[in-house]
């Protein structure tokens, strides 16, 4: 993709540009400064100058965080909670859309039209539009208050973007390579786990890590599909803790919120670019 | 083994790539598939291949019907144009893949896979990758890959058009080579008639999904069947001519818009069905035209443009509204816009009918 | 003779994908059941029994004890009666209106000046990464910023600086003004996908293009004019659209940061069902007032697949450009 040039413009020229940049920007960097500067300090000054550092708004990761007479439960059950939610929805959203995607991209069976024309229709349908009939389904088939119903429910709606993706990746995945190894002797088995998988390993782990985000942000169905306070997950333990120290205790709030913060922090710096362009970029941005 | 396609068709939809396609070739013959691009002849090697299943007719490998088995059950081998290698896989395990699909033990897929390389001169690079080494080793690697099964039948798909020209010319002679050492059969899709006819026993020329011939390089070139063969094969292409023919007396004619030649003995016998009246096409390659002064049977055009080849020159005539090239000497000196004279080798004339484009030699 | 070489490489004439090989005829529906089969189960399951199931409570008074007690057409005429759902239609209007505006408008504005008129490509990344960062945050921490950001003493962000410069008094931001909170809320959301998107189609430019209009003497303005935009057509139809579909239907961060509230001002569609369901579990009432939802989706769906065809739909950025 080449990169617009413009020699002749100097600094000068596109300094409005930058101030105007600059401008905008900064609102969101502080923000984001504020979050980590407030979970080390006991005050701050203007809203975002910390005075005086401390751990003690940490105090969640060792003890129990108390109001009043109500006592919240330990994070870490809940971290855990989260961890093991969004690991399922990865391992099942990513074998299940590498089977699917080689089917649609590679095999032809009756109905796959249909199917294809289907999973682009329900990739624009908004699935937190039918989360009444979803709570019956899932109470249905008693996963109600269980984090694998969530787990099931986020799996399928993200799937149609997913398959479609990784379908993406092995269309562009050259006929002759497929030939070229039935020639040498595969199955369709040993084609798809030894031939194609292997071109794709980059598409797979970008998939990976969409949906393992994808999955530890996940807000709305954990808060309204679980009840028990063992199967809470980061996410609604979080909202809980805001709908209590919101005028109180900023610092920890802005600790918790950095500590659930981590995982996506971790994975946009070692794969920005990747992620920015499947993220809404499609496949090859 | 010999190999035979027996009344083959196969259609995409409504499109048909091969329409009844006979062929027969001989153990150990190297044959060219040759024609222009969706002509059918990736789609018929392919079907050699068990990739695509013909909707008629039969496939013969040796005395076996091999129609309707699996890719994996024809041990075939077969080379891409853009190589297909595993990029994956070291260029080791490219080669040692069908190999290991067979469930062969490791020492003596070791032992194959290291006697190929070093017959294709590969030893030292077994542990790069594909992207990682030249498009000629990558083609070498292909080969290899292909050949290590030990296969009955190689198939190769225009397996020269990815390499560079020089690479290319060395590699024609190289494979033509390897072909007669091992005696393998061995099928060669090409759209390049020089690798057809410099590397083959034998050119079956496709058109349009329909076999137009299937013989020798030399007979295809001296005696083309039809006005396809004879424009596709030959470089610089054959030139063409409208013509009518003329009977007077015992003497035959060839009549264009500016000239009348007359037909030798020879070439009268040949083309003796040819009516008086009748419109013909002529056909003549340039290397059998011979630019001269004035004379009998001689065609007056004007120089269009002359172009240098090294060897020799290219000179564009003008003759009416038709355009023909001549070869000439390295020192031929004529100039654009100069009159010319043309003297045609009778006895290396082509005719073709005007209708279907069949050649009009009786013997052919 | 090299020189006369036809043509180097052959398009294969015919559709690979069309192709009826030897391995593929054999894989009826049977054969590609264990790769698509798990696909299937769960989109059935997840998606096309929950749209059915949504139209049918929406015929029924079902509760919390989740029975079916079917009620015909009362829920549908109660929703025509009911004034906090003309609010909330209302209320959706405007937020959709709104947000669209600034997540094409704004979205298109980051996309020139990050990748047209910035000269050096990474700090044309490194604001594109900057706004990205509310995108990837998870909703709840998004809120969280917002509540700090807005919080009514002066500790709040926008506060402590009309505090510091105009020397105003600490106002509740989200009681006086919810919805341009709510508003601006997504619409940061919303325009860091405009950007992405936009962003993309502008680099898919030909270069030639700017080189041409460069060499025509065309200013920045001319060029943004003539060539950016005209080229940005589909893209920014099919944003507009998609974000249509997605803003009727999301609620997530207006939840977390307005719930709503103060009384309804900030009630958009989506939510009031989700109140009705999950707030006072009114189900059949809820799944009513989802129908409206899931149908102008459906159209909304159909309407994209025949205008931008298979493609586009699926990858949202990579949107066709046609000049």
């Amino acid at each position: 993709m080449p990169q617009v040039k413009r020699n002749k413009r100097g600094i000068l020229h596109s300094a409005p540009i930058y101030i105007f940049l600059i401008l905008v920007s900064l609102p969101i960097v502080i923000a984001y400064l504020w979050l980590f500067a407030s979970s080390f300090s006991s005050k701050l000054t203007l809203g975002i100058f910390p005075k005086g550092l401390t751990l003690n708004n940490w105090r969640f990761l060792w003890s129990e965080i108390k109001l009043g007479l109500t006592a919240f439960e330990s994070i870490w059950p809940v971290t855990l909670n989260s961890i093991l939610l969004a690991g399922s929805i990865t391992i099942l959203e990513v074998i299940i859309s590498l089977l699917a995607g080689f089917a649609l991209s590679r095999m032809d069976f009756p109905g796959k039209d249909l199917i294809m024309k289907t999973t682009i229709i329900l990739h624009a349908f908004p699935g937190v539009a039918l989360l009444i009939a979803l709570f019956y389904v899932l109470n249905f088939i008693n996963l109600l208050d269980s984090i694998m119903g969530v787990v099931l429910v986020k799996v399928a709606l993200e799937l149609p973007m997913a398959t479609w993706m990784i379908k993406g990746f092995f269309d562009e995945i050259p006929w002759e390579l497929e030939w070229a190894a039935y020639i040498d002797g595969c199955n369709k088995f040993q084609l798809w786990y030894k031939v194609i998988l292997p071109q794709i390993k980059p598409g797979i782990s970008a998939v990976a890590i969409f949906a393992f985000l994808a999955g530890w942000s996940e807000f709305i169905y954990s808060y309204t599909f679980l009840f028990s306070s063992e199967h809470y997950t980061l996410a609604v333990f979080l909202k809980n803790l805001i709908g209590d120290f919101r005028f109180l205790d900023y610092g920890l709030l802005a600790a918790a919120g950095l500590f659930y913060l981590i995982p996506v922090i971790v994975f946009f710096l070692i794969s920005q670019k990747s992620l920015m362009k499947i993220n809404f970029g499609g496949i090859k941005g | 083994m010999r190999v035979i396609l027996r009344d083959i068709t196969k259609k995409f939809g409504t499109f048909v790539a091969v329409d009844n396609l006979n062929l027969n070739i001989h153990d150990g013959e190297f044959v060219a598939l040759l024609g222009p691009s969706g002509c059918g002849k990736s789609t018929t090697l392919l079907m050699l291949a068990g990739i695509y299943k013909p909707d008629k007719g039969k496939i013969i490998f040796g005395n076996k019907n091999v129609t309707h088995e699996l890719p994996k059950d024809r041990n075939v081998g077969m080379c891409f144009q853009n190589y297909a290698l595993y990029p994956h896989m070291t260029v080791f395990e490219n080669i040692a893949f069908p190999l290991k699909l067979r469930k062969m033990p490791r020492d003596i897929i070791e032992k194959k896979v290291n006697q190929i390389a070093r017959k294709f001169h590969l030893d030292s690079l077994l542990n790069r990758r594909p992207s990682e080494i030249s498009g000629g080793q990558q083609q070498r690697v292909a080969l290899a890959r292909a050949l290590v099964k030990e296969p009955k039948i190689l198939l190769l798909d225009e397996p020269l058009s990815n390499l560079d020209s020089g690479l290319r010319i060395s590699m024609r002679a190289e494979i033509k080579k390897l072909q007669k050492d091992l005696g393998i059969t061995t099928v060669f899709v090409t759209h390049d008639q020089t690798e057809a006819l410099s590397m083959c026993d034998k050119i079956a020329v496709m058109n349009k999904g329909t076999l137009q011939d299937f013989d020798t390089p030399e007979k295809l070139y001296s005696q083309p069947k039809n006005q396809f063969i004879a424009e596709f094969i030959g470089n610089p292409p054959m030139n063409f001519l409208d013509v009518v023919c003329i009977r007077e007396g015992d003497k035959v004619y060839l009549k264009g818009t500016s000239f009348k030649i007359e037909l030798p003995e020879r070439a009268k016998r040949e083309f003796a069905q040819i009516q008086n009246g009748e419109k013909v096409i002529l056909g003549i390659r340039p290397e059998n035209l011979k630019l001269t002064s004035e004379g009998q049977n001689t065609v007056k055009g004007e120089i269009y443009v002359v172009e240098p080849l090294g060897r020799d020159k290219l000179v564009n005539v003008k003759i009416g509204t038709n355009r023909i090239k001549v070869i000439a000497p390295q020192d031929y000196n004529g100039n654009m816009g100069e009159n010319v004279f043309v003297r045609l080798d009778m006895d290396k004339i082509h005719l073709f009918s005007s209708e279907d484009g069949n050649s009009l030699r009786m013997s052919a | 003779m090299e020189q006369y070489v036809q043509e180097k490489s052959l398009p294969v004439a015919y559709p690979k994908e069309a192709a009826e090989t030897h391995v593929k005829r054999k894989s009826s529906f049977i054969a590609a059941l264990p790769f698509i089969g798990p696909f299937l189960i769960l989109i059935v399951l997840f998606y096309l029994v929950p749209v059915v199931l949504t139209i049918v409570m929406s015929f029924t008074g079902m509760d919390f004890t989740l029975e079916w007690k079917f009620v015909g057409l009362k829920n549908y005429i109660k929703l025509c009666q009911d004034k906090s759902a003309g609010i909330a239609a209302l209320n959706t209007l405007k937020y959709v209106a709104s947000t669209l505006l600034i997540n094409v408008g704004f979205g298109f504005l980051l996309a020139i000046t990050t990748t047209y008129f910035t000269k050096k490509q990474n700090t044309g990344l490194l604001f594109q990464t900057i706004w990205m960062l509310p995108r990837m945050t998870p909703a709840v921490i998004y809120a969280l910023l917002w509540l700090w950001f807005l919080d009514p003493t002066e500790y709040g962000m926008l506060n402590a600086f009309f505090g510091k410069l105009f020397n105003a008094p600490p106002r509740d931001w989200i009681l006086t003004s919810p919805m341009p909170v709510v508003i601006i809320a997504n619409g940061l959301i919303g325009a860091s996908l405009g950007m992405v998107v936009f962003s993309a189609a502008i680099k898919s430019i030909p270069e030639s293009y700017f080189h041409a209009a460069s060499v025509d003497g065309a200013t920045d303005w001319d060029i943004i004019r003539y060539v950016i935009i005209p080229f940005l057509k589909w893209p920014i139809m099919f944003m507009t659209i998609w974000q249509t579909l997605s803003l009727l239907t999301s609620y997530e961060y207006i939840l977390l940061i307005t719930d709503g509230g103060p009384l309804n001002k900030s009630e958009v569609w989506a939510l009031y069902s989700y109140h009705k369901a999950f707030g006072s579990y009114e189900f059949g009432y809820g799944a009513a007032i989802s129908v409206v939802l899931v149908i102008i989706a459906v159209i909304i769906a159909l309407v994209m697949l025949k205008v931008f065809g298979y493609d586009a739909m699926m990858n949202r950025g990579k949107t066709k450009v046609q000049g």
